[in-house]
């Protein structure tokens, strides 16, 4: 999950920005969110099925 | 007139090269690191979904029906690892004695899906809707 989350938070940040600072700001925004969705969801998963 | 359709013609080449190549119509237009960084990506993400167990959906995959050619459609994004994949045979079949099997059908699949938003952000790069 990790090596998936860092994989599309890097291509999302390189085309979705065009400077810098705003495209390791969104890296680490989407890598984030990929992580925290992902543990939520799969502990969602774990207790109801 | 006659520059714009010279235009939207080497746009169409772009993409076309940024489909079939990951990476390589940021190249073409000049932006090495980029095209090189997000090709490299997309190949990784492939390798390792084929490391897994994960293959190419196709047409003689009819096993999940209607969505076997939604799958295809993903993983045909990848270009020409795909057209290689159907004429060389590599990862052309399903592996479920693999336990990660399906998760390295996920990660073909979305390599070839951030790799036609690629392609569309080469396109949007060489028409010059992107700087």
């Amino acid at each position: 999950m990790i090596v998936f989350s860092i994989s599309v938070a890097a291509v999302f940040s390189l085309i979705n920005r065009e400077t810098k600072d705003g495209k390791s700001k969104y890296f680490f925004k989407v890598f984030g969110e990929f992580l925290i969705i992902g543990f939520i969801v799969a502990w969602i998963i774990y207790i109801l099925f | 007139m006659k520059i714009e359709s010279e235009k939207n013609a080497s746009a169409i080449f772009i993409t076309f090269l940024a489909w079939l190549v990951p990476g390589g119509g940021h190249v073409y237009l000049g932006r090495t690191l980029k095209g090189g960084f997000l090709g490299i990506t997309v190949f990784l993400l492939a390798v390792i979904g084929i490391y897994l167990g994960g293959h190419f959906y196709g047409s003689s995959d009819n096993g999940y029906g209607f969505l076997s050619y939604v799958f295809g459609f993903f993983d045909f994004g990848l270009g020409l690892m795909f057209v290689l994949s159907k004429i060389l045979g590599y990862a052309a079949s399903d592996y479920p004695q693999y336990t990660t099997a399906e998760y390295g059908n996920v990660f073909i699949m979305i390599a070839g899906l951030l790799n036609y938003l690629i392609a569309l952000d080469a396109f949007d790069i060489s028409i010059g809707r992107k700087s």
